[in-house]
């Protein structure tokens, strides 16, 4: 029963920096598509690796900026690592944070069923489950408005909900427990609660050190990219707390510390 | 190369969906969206006909239908291609929060564009019985020459796509490109008419001369269309060959470089 789900070795990522990048054509054409210089280059993960097993729940913690959201996206398939390999063992739910990729001019219906169908699940599957998603989410008369009308909290609950009822293996949750009302907040606690005793895997990304150990079975603690600590929940999340506040991105580009 | 074509063909209820989803928002307003469809290609092909025939006296006796024949496709291709070019680049949200073949992007605006100019063909027929054109065996060449459009135009949609991400303002140059594109084609024009022989062989390396010639010939003047098509099929194949392999090459880069 408690086979491998996420297995990740040695998983480095790295970005170009952002004023690299939007060249112009024009530009381009007028220097010869030669390189304007080498690329600078920002390592946002490094060697980063950890198993999760079924029914666990890997939590990870860090300082903002610290590749958190970057490490759930290499997990969800969209990052592909630049060093190391990644295997997830099952459909990876989407990552529907805060910010998350609704088409705002479509209603939460019609998101439902595109973002549904873009993780790959029939139009069926995602038809037999709307219902579910529209009441879990608590939008009301809101689901066939056009999703730019909606509050920010309407919006996390709704990808939440979506997350969390397509059925997907592994469920990837970004900062959500933090969101929305204190009712919500406790259904959505109920809902992870739910999804781990059906032995769904669960990546937790949160500030919330409490939320944290309340459904981890282990925790990462990244900083930098790189992994400052991981293993059991209670020590990793106790020399977080002791530690001193980290300079982001200072130290982001230098080598890890072992 | 073929597994890009594979995937499309594995998501297509997406797709169906996404060009169902489009073709809803544009005809919204059901009997006044369709008639705008066909009233906007009218409307275009009417001011080309105050420029040619009535300003500058030029033009062949079935000038509006011929230029309409050709004019039809050439929106298609317009639509398909400007839409794609942004179609990756404007999506940067949803690429980083789901994991889906980016290739249903472009491909979706080709298909709507297809769509729109099926039903664009209603427009033709009253005109073709307008202008007493006879109805030939000819017309039966219709889905063939759509088809190599079709290949044409999905090959270049699905390159500009990518370099659409790279260089933002490949959206900009296209714009005027597209326009020269289209005035030297034989739309407003006949090949017999302007072209001379000896520059016929360079001139119908131009996929767009073969394909407005064929349209023209199949739909108007009841003749089979020239061999030169084949070379339009000859560039679509290269074309697509082309986009395809190039999202092989850059599909896994383009959460990071959006």
């Amino acid at each position: 029963m408690n086979s491998t789900i996420i297995k990740a070795e040695g998983v480095g990522l790295t970005f170009r920096r952002k004023s690299e990048r939007r060249p112009t054509l024009r530009k381009a054409l007028m220097r010869g598509f030669r390189r304007a210089g080498p690329p600078r280059e920002f390592h946002a993960l490094r060697d980063i690796s950890f198993e999760v097993g079924r029914g666990e729940t890997l939590g990870v913690i860090g300082p903002n900026g610290s590749g958190k959201s970057t490490l759930l996206r290499v997990i969800g398939g969209i990052y592909r690592p630049d060093e190391g390999t990644i295997h997830v063992n099952g459909r990876v739910s989407t990552l529907l944070s805060l910010t998350a990729g609704f088409q705002v001019e479509l209603s939460g219906r019609e998101n439902i069923a595109l973002v549904g169908m873009l993780m790959g699940f029939s139009r069926e599957h995602v038809r037999s489950h709307t219902e579910d998603v529209i009441e879990f989410a608590g939008v009301g008369s809101f689901i066939d408005a056009p999703v730019k009308t909606y509050s920010s909290g309407m919006v996390a609950r709704l990808g939440f909900a979506i997350a969390a009822h397509l059925e997907c293996d592994v469920l990837l949750v970004d900062e959500i427990l933090g969101v929305g009302d204190k009712s919500f907040r406790e259904k959505s606690q109920a809902k992870i609660r739910e999804l781990i005793s059906e032995h769904r895997t669960v990546v937790l990304v949160s500030h919330s050190l409490d939320a944290i150990l309340e459904h981890s079975t282990s925790v990462l603690w990244l900083e930098g990219g790189c992994t400052k600590a991981h293993g059991d929940p209670q020590t990793v999340v106790e020399a977080y707390t002791k530690a001193p506040s980290a300079n982001i991105g200072e130290d982001a580009d230098k080598e890890c510390l072992r | 190369m073929f597994r890009q074509l594979r995937t499309l063909f594995a998501w297509r209820a997406l797709l169906v969906h996404l060009v169902r989803a489009d073709l809803q928002v544009a005809y919204r307003n059901k009997v006044l969206g369709f008639l705008w469809s066909l009233l906007d290609p009218l409307m275009l092909m009417a001011v080309y006909v105050l420029l040619v025939q009535v300003i500058f006296k030029r033009g062949e006796p079935l000038f509006p239908v011929l230029l309409f024949s050709a004019l039809l496709a050439w929106r298609w291709f317009l639509y398909s291609t400007q839409k794609a070019t942004m179609s990756i680049a404007t999506k940067d949200r949803l690429i980083q929060t789901v994991a889906f073949p980016r290739i249903i992007l472009p491909t979706q605006h080709v298909a709507t564009g297809l769509m729109k100019y099926l039903f664009s063909l209603g427009a033709l027929v009253p005109m073709l019985l307008l202008f007493r054109v006879t109805f030939t065996a000819q017309m039966l060449w219709l889905p063939v020459i759509v088809f190599i459009q079709l290949i044409f135009t999905l090959g270049f949609a699905l390159i500009c796509s990518i370099v659409g991400v790279y260089f933002r303002d490949l959206q900009n140059i296209l714009v005027f490109t597209l326009r020269i594109w289209f005035y030297l084609s034989p739309a407003l024009f006949s090949i017999a008419d302007r072209i001379p022989p000896y520059l016929r062989p360079i001139y119908m390396l131009n996929p767009f001369s073969s394909l407005f010639n064929a349209y023209k010939n199949i739909l108007v003047r009841g003749t089979p269309p020239s061999v030169y098509i084949w070379v339009a099929l000859g560039f679509g194949v290269a074309f697509l060959g082309f986009g395809l392999w190039l999202f092989d090459k850059m599909e896994h880069r383009l959460a990071k470089d959006v």
